[in-house]
């Protein structure tokens, strides 16, 4: 127990990325130099990504203050006031519990808690309490039925259900069997897997372990993409603090169950995210997929029964076990137990992780949690589900979380990106980065998706161009039904859904594009400019951000934009306060 | 340039602590591009002749993944994430002011070889777009102004 | 051996447990395509072109590696599966570069296999060359001589310097065969007797073709006419100088030989009716031809000493020792005018000249034979046209206006107007208008008739208003080369065929074709690997002596000319024609591969090795090459390039074929299901293999 003041700075890859690694090292120094007497520790991310780097002191009373946007600066003052000073800085602190008000945190319990690098961290957060009651009063059919009563579905996207997947493992009878975690987060705008390994390994450590014991496997993978370097790191760390502790290895718990992890590490490929491509790809070769059957349960890793279960998954089993499937199973909706953890980004005020119950409207989440864009502009559309997903139109915003529901609005719940979109977003051409994404990323096996997205890129580019005819729309309908139908993996299968949500509840932009030529969000380059109206002010900060020098004016008066010169970034229209920049 | 037998020992050494079964493949082609910031054909041969794995297998895991490269890279590599927050975000933009201001096209590497601009997918920091890499630093919150003076801080020095 | 009952499109159906939904179906009889499927290779699941339906699975399935089970119900044939299977090869299709047939011969009317048969002249091979040629075209010496050739003006190796002579070597395959004595297996194709007979009305070259065709179907032809030898225009319209009247008469004779008997003399209309004809035999074939004279619309034609060129052809091919007047005038810019001009100068004529109303540029004759015209002394007067014809003593005085070239008309040419004040009046013994021919269609009485009173015919199976009269030629599109006419013979005579054994009548099978465009769009790299030779001229008597004579002037390649000229041909066209599953496939899905175009794979041939070649823009990424690699042969030469679109399958290294030393490369050919992997050893023959 320590005595001190203990400092705990957030070095997850987005604090770092805001400047957390200056405080940390600042403090350090003032430490070592004798002017500040406290212990200098790491924690992971809570989240909350719009509000970094964060610090949070702990005082020698057990009195927690956690700050938020901490720069130099408002280090300074922290420093001299709290730390030298012994006074916490009131207004400054953040009311977690507030905070977190509509939230559940099961997945992210401990991270940005305790230090990730830290067993002896974990272990007083009840860490592996839930391996040693599995391997010591449990047979693997006990921990799969409570799985199963749990309601615990997959959170990579597809949502099976967990306990029925290491059921029909179970029930293969082989002396060989593997466990993978998915660690291969590939689509854009999802963070969550990479929050857990960073701040919270062991939890996703724990979880394999119970996963190969309720299976009957002794060896695991964890399949980690190549992108996240700091995942890696912590991930290493965690196993070899975990085998020395005899966590991981021989004769667990003094009980005959065996189990050895490794990392693999991807290689730059989205499709490997896929389970037959995963397996591949550990299996030193391309990230094609195959078919199924044989299921990966039945022939998977080397021909071996193999479960592969998503980092989000595995983050909820250790604490399943430790409170019960009922206590699981009484948050959520009647199909969807559980909490979801989604991250949000785009135009949306509070950006980050949030944990909420299945059930939660979307509403809820993306108003009263995320607070809206932000601006004054209204959210148009919630993206769910990457590549894979659609969007969400805002007048839908009632949809429940819960994939039945979801997946009716013809989106997905996905692994957890949502994307927030407002007016500013063009909803053709987000279909058309989706399947520009989908086109580097299939692998090419299969004919539908290899060419069939290919085609159907060079259709949307084309609309997006302004050279879009009438028959594209029904022409891309076609495609999108063919590719969806008989494509070999879920990417195909889910390729086309941007485009087919897009068509469905933003057909008027398609229309616009096609037969006005004209784009109304401001984004398609040739289908729209920028023109600066009476409402100007002549606050000059247009004139100023203009990449090409476009816009000319004096101060006070009204600006121009010389429409020869403008490259239709738009901006003008980002930077201005004054509503004083339309599309035309 | 690495002469041949550099480039072999240097293998043989990597062979030596990953493997030589088939499965790994992908690890081993990832220390040498670790090692050499590139994969040279001669290490895929050379490998070929030391293992179970074949030139045909390589090369096809090579030219399949992202990661790897065969042509050598510059000394910064800077990737512009276009990941989906990124993409609404500007990311498109980011991208134009950097290839304008280096002179290069994405996927290209400057004359002097010092610097490679990529794309990557998603970085996974989407609350801090539109973001992009440096060797692996992140920097968040671009626009075409700042990202144009990215640059103009490496080639000062600081960074 | 367990058994499986399942349902299989609407009726029960059993199967061996174990067995895959495609050989289950397979074994019941049903259709269903595959690329990727490969009886000595695992599953793969790459070209989904043998996607299924079954009740209860969301999406399609492979039926190449999906197993039957119990109760299952499988569709294979409703809406949803057929139109997987032909967009599958639509997408295919649209990734896909190259030809299935030579430019040459999809540009042939009659089909003709030209690149097979060159390639077989160029190795020594003439009966079968002329075997192949008569597989579309019975008159290889006839049309060798006279033919317009539009494969030539399509031969991409006009792209290097100047297209394959290829309608001379023909000519030189059916004099070989002529010299040797040899007549080409043409009885052994012959199909027992049917028992029907059709009667053939004209024995020109799409009656002969109708016929030779049909003596090999095993149906009985009397082939009628109107003259009193076979040919039809191409005797009675082209001098002998040209096409010599035994040429004519020995192919002719193949037709006999094959069974087909000939009554000349007789006239549709007036020795014998339409009705009668149809009444006594089971079908009837008119092959009338144009062989009326268009009028040349000046007063005065109907003048002694002014007749119609064909008149003029006519009566010369029956007595080439016609007199002629001294001053002789052509009125006509086409070949018939060209032949007129040149048989009267061999008739005796001292000053011949061709009156055009157009430039020589937009004379429809060809250059060559213009040049030979002039060479020989014919003189040519363009940009004139005649007014008016007048007796002048016992000559003929015949005004002519000069023109000048305006605005294009609408046949595209530039218009010729006449320039006022202009006239000039030259005094001729003869006058011969040679401006076109057209079709005397009432000897047909009650066929019905199109607006520009042609007898109205189906241009694939040659049928008319009648159920069993069929019609092809000329008599149908008006005046046209004779290669078209020997095309639509053959077609009808493949319709006939299907009519008199009670088929459905759909004529000769349509398949597929897949082409890399038209000549600008032809790649560099096709022609890069060919250097610049010269196409071999075809030898010819000397101009003035040959003017006296009706010998013939172009005296045909020799065995070393043929041969050389023969091996100028780039073989364009898929050696896999005959035998690809993408071909097979979108003929029998009737697809449009149209819909889907945009970017598609480069060019890009490796023919380096001593035996394989892979054309990787024909690969449709099925991977049976990858996998006989791995599974079957241990080894490793083909494999999987890049990702996505722009994947490939390349060997190691992209390293060239030639560097790799592999006995089973050659193997790799019979897993591929297009022509992407080929054997040099095979012949570019794609017909009767």
């Amino acid at each position: 127990m320590s005595k001190k003041t203990k400092i705990s700075v957030g070095m997850s890859t987005c604090n770092i990325a805001a400047g957390s690694r200056k405080i940390f090292q600042t403090l350090g120094k003032q430490i070592a130099e004798g002017a500040i007497d406290a212990e200098l520790t790491i924690m992971g991310c809570l989240g909350m990504c719009y509000a970094e780097p964060q610090v949070r002191i702990t005082d020698v009373d057990g009195t927690e203050t956690f700050y938020e946007k901490v720069n130099p600066a408002r280090l300074n003052k922290i420093v001299v006031d709290h730390l030298q000073g012994g006074t916490p800085i009131a207004n400054w602190a953040v009311d977690l519990d507030a905070r977190f008000n509509r939230q559940k945190r099961i997945v992210l319990r401990n991270s940005g808690f305790i230090n990730p690098e830290s067993i002896d961290d974990y272990l007083a957060k009840d860490g592996y309490k839930a391996l040693e009651k599995v391997l010591k009063e449990n047979s693997p059919e006990e921990v799969i039925q409570t799985i199963l009563t749990a309601g615990l579905r997959g959170r990579g996207g597809a949502g099976f259900p967990t306990g029925l997947k290491w059921k029909f493992a179970l029930a293969e009878k082989n002396e060989k069997k593997y466990v993978v975690c998915n660690a291969d987060e590939g689509d854009p705008g999802a963070f969550m897997d990479r929050t857990v390994l960073e701040s919270d390994p062991h939890a996703v450590l724990e979880g394999m372990a119970i996963q190969a014991f309720a299976t009957g496997a002794n060896e695991g993978y964890i399949y980690c993409r190549a992108e996240y370097p700091l995942a890696i790191a912590r991930l290493k760390i965690a196993i070899a603090q975990a085998e020395e502790k005899g966590f991981i290895g021989d004769n667990l718990f003094g009980t005959d169950f065996c189990l050895h992890l490794y990392i693999k590490q991807g290689a730059g490929a989205f499709v490997c995210g896929e389970e037959t491509a995963l397996m591949a790809s550990i299996e030193g070769q391309r990230g094609m997929p195959r078919l199924r059957p044989p299921f990966p349960a039945q022939s998977g890793l080397f021909g071996k029964p193999t479960t592969i279960n998503n980092v989000e998954t595995l983050a909820n089993v250790a604490w399943i076990i430790r409170n019960g499937a009922a206590a699981y199973a009484a948050i959520g909706t009647e199909k969807s137990k559980g909490t979801k953890v989604f991250a949000l980004a785009g135009k949306i005020k509070n950006g980050g992780l949030v944990e909420v119950p299945m059930g939660i409207t979307l509403r809820e989440v993306i108003e009263e949690i995320g607070g809206g864009t932000g601006t004054s502009r209204v959210v148009k559309a919630a993206q769910m589900g990457g590549p894979s997903g659609g969007c969400v139109p805002a007048d839908l915003f009632d949809t429940r979380v819960d994939y039945d529901e979801v997946t009716k609005t013809g989106a997905i719940m996905g692994s957890g990106g949502m994307i927030i979109l407002d007016e500013t977003t063009c909803m053709v051409d987000i279909a058309r980065y989706f399947l520009d994404f989908t086109q580097l990323e299939s692998c090419g096996k299969c004919t539908f998706c290899r060419i069939g997205t290919k085609r159907m890129l060079e259709i949307l580019t084309r609309i997006c161009d302004g050279n879009g005819v009438p028959e594209d729309i029904p022409l891309l309908e076609e495609l999108a039904v063919q590719i969806k139908d008989t494509s070999l993996c879920g990417l195909g299968q889910t390729a086309p859904n941007p485009v087919l949500t897009t068509l469905r509840y933003f057909r008027n932009e398609y229309e616009e594009h096609i037969n006005d030529k004209k784009c109304r969000a401001g984004k398609c380059v040739n289908l729209c400019g920028f023109e600066i109206t009476d409402a100007c002010v002549g606050c000059t900060a247009c004139a100023r951000q203009c990449p090409v020098d476009a816009i000319s004016g004096d101060p006070k008066g009204k600006h121009v934009i010389n429409q020869d010169a403008c490259v239709r970034c738009g901006v003008c229209r980002d930077v201005c306060k004054f509503d004083a920049v339309k599309v035309i | 340039m690495n002469c041949a037998c550099e480039l072999k020992e240097k293998v043989d050494g990597m062979i030596a602590r990953i493997g030589t079964t088939p499965e790994m493949a992908i690890p081993l082609l990832q220390a040498v591009q670790a090692e050499f910031r590139y994969i040279p054909i001669e290490a895929i041969e050379h490998i070929a002749v030391k293992t179970e794995m074949t030139e045909t297998k390589l090369y096809g895991v090579v030219t399949f993944y992202s990661q790897f490269r065969l042509d050598p890279v510059g000394e910064t590599i800077i990737k512009v994430c276009h990941g989906t927050a990124c993409h609404v975000a500007g990311a498109k933009g980011v991208t134009e002011s950097l290839e304008k201001r280096l002179g290069i096209k994405t996927g290209e590497t400057t004359a002097d070889g010092k610097y490679t601009l990529d794309s990557v997918a998603c970085l996974g920091c989407c609350s801090l777009a539109p973001v992009v890499s440096v060797n692996g630093d992140i920097h968040g919150g671009l626009n075409r102004k700042t990202a144009a003076k990215l640059i103009d801080d490496l080639e000062a020095g600081n960074e | 051996m367990n058994t499986v009952n399942f349902i299989l499109n609407g009726k029960p159906a059993t199967a061996n447990a174990g067995d895959t939904i495609l050989d289950a179906a397979r074994a019941a009889g049903y259709f269903i395509p595959t690329f990727c499927h490969n009886d000595k290779l695992k599953p793969f699941g790459s070209c989904f072109v043998c996607a299924v339906e079954v009740e209860g699975r969301r999406t399609l399935v492979p039926s190449c590696s999906t197993s039957v089970v119990d109760g299952m119900v499988v569709n294979t044939e409703n809406e949803r599966v057929k139109k997987a299977h032909k967009v599958c090869v639509e997408l295919l299709l649209s990734d896909h570069t190259g030809d299935c047939l030579g430019p040459c011969m999809t540009a042939c009317p009659a089909g003709i296999d030209i690149p097979g048969f060159v390639s077989y002249i160029a190795k020594g091979d003439d009966e079968a060359a002329l075997e192949l040629i008569r597989n579309n075209m019975p008159l290889a010496g006839c049309l060798g001589r006279v033919c317009t050739r539009p494969c030539e003006t399509a031969c991409r190796r006009q792209l290097v310097e100047e297209p394959i002579a290829i309608c001379q070597l023909k000519r030189f395959a059916a004099d070989q065969a002529v010299s040797k004595g040899s007549n080409p297996a043409a009885l052994e194709h012959k199909l027992p007797a049917l028992g029907k007979k059709v009667a053939i009305v004209g024995a020109g070259p799409a009656g002969l073709s109708a016929a030779y065709y049909l003596q090999l179907f095993g149906i009985d032809c009397t082939i009628f006419d109107a003259h009193e030898a076979p040919g039809g225009m191409i005797r009675y319209g082209i001098p002998s100088y040209r096409l010599p009247r035994d040429i004519i008469d020995g192919e002719a004779g193949v037709v006999k030989e094959l069974g087909a008997e000939f009554r000349f003399n007789t006239k549709l209309g007036s020795d014998v009716t339409l009705d009668q004809l149809g009444e006594e035999y089971d079908a009837v074939f008119l092959g009338l031809g144009a062989q009326n004279a268009s009028s040349m619309r000046t007063p005065g034609e109907e003048l002694p000493g002014v007749q119609s060129g064909i008149e003029f052809l006519g009566n010369v091919s029956r007595d080439e020792t016609l007199p002629i007047g001294k001053q002789v005038v052509v009125v006509g810019g086409g070949n018939t005018a060209i032949d007129a001009a040149r048989t009267a100068l061999r008739l005796g004529a001292e000053k011949v000249s061709i009156l055009y109303r157009r430039a020589r540029e937009q004379m429809p004759a060809w250059d060559e034979e213009i040049d030979a015209a002039l060479d020989e002394g014919v003189l040519l007067e363009t940009l004139a046209a005649p007014v008016k014809i007048e007796l002048a003593g016992d000559r003929l005085a015949l005004t002519c206006v000069r023109m000048e070239l305006g605005e294009p008309d609408a046949s595209g040419r530039r218009r010729p107007i006449p320039i006022d004040g202009s006239e000039f009046v030259t005094e001729v013994d003869d006058i011969i208008a040679a401006i076109g021919q057209n079709v005397d269609a009432s000897m047909a009485s009650g066929l019905e008739l199109t607006d520009r009173r042609l007898i109205q015919a189906d241009e694939w199976t040659g049928r008319t208003s009648m159920e069993n009269v069929f019609a092809g030629g000329d008599c149908v599109t008006g005046a046209d080369i004779a290669v078209n006419a020997v095309g639509a013979g053959r077609r009808a005579a493949f319709a006939i065929n299907q009519f008199l054994r009670g088929e459905a009548v759909v004529g000769d099978k349509k398949m597929y074709n897949h082409s890399m465009g038209e000549l600008d769009e032809i790649p560099a790299e096709v022609t890069a690997p060919f250097e610049k030779e010269a196409r071999r001229p075809m030898p010819h008597l000397d101009a003035k002596a040959r003017a006296k004579t009706f010998e013939e002037v172009e005296t045909g390649f020799t065995e070393e000319q043929a041969r050389a000229e023969a091996a100028r041909c780039m073989e364009c066209g898929c050696r896999d024609a005959h035998d690809c599953a993408l071909r097979e496939y979108a003929t029998a899905f009737d697809v449009d591969p149209s819909r889907f175009a945009g970017a598609k794979r480069a060019y890009r041939r490796d023919d380096s090795h001593p035996v394989l070649v892979y054309d990787e823009h024909k690969c449709i990424q099925c991977g049976s090459c990858v996998r006989a690699c791995d599974e079957l042969f241990d080894s490793p030469c083909m494999g999987f390039v890049g990702r996505g679109f722009t994947a490939r399958i390349k060997p190691a290294l992209d390293r060239a074929l030639a560097l790799i030393d592999d006995e089973y490369l050659p193997k790799l050919v019979e897993f591929c299901p297009v022509g992407a992997l080929t054997l040099k050893t095979d012949s570019v023959a794609t017909l009767n293999r």
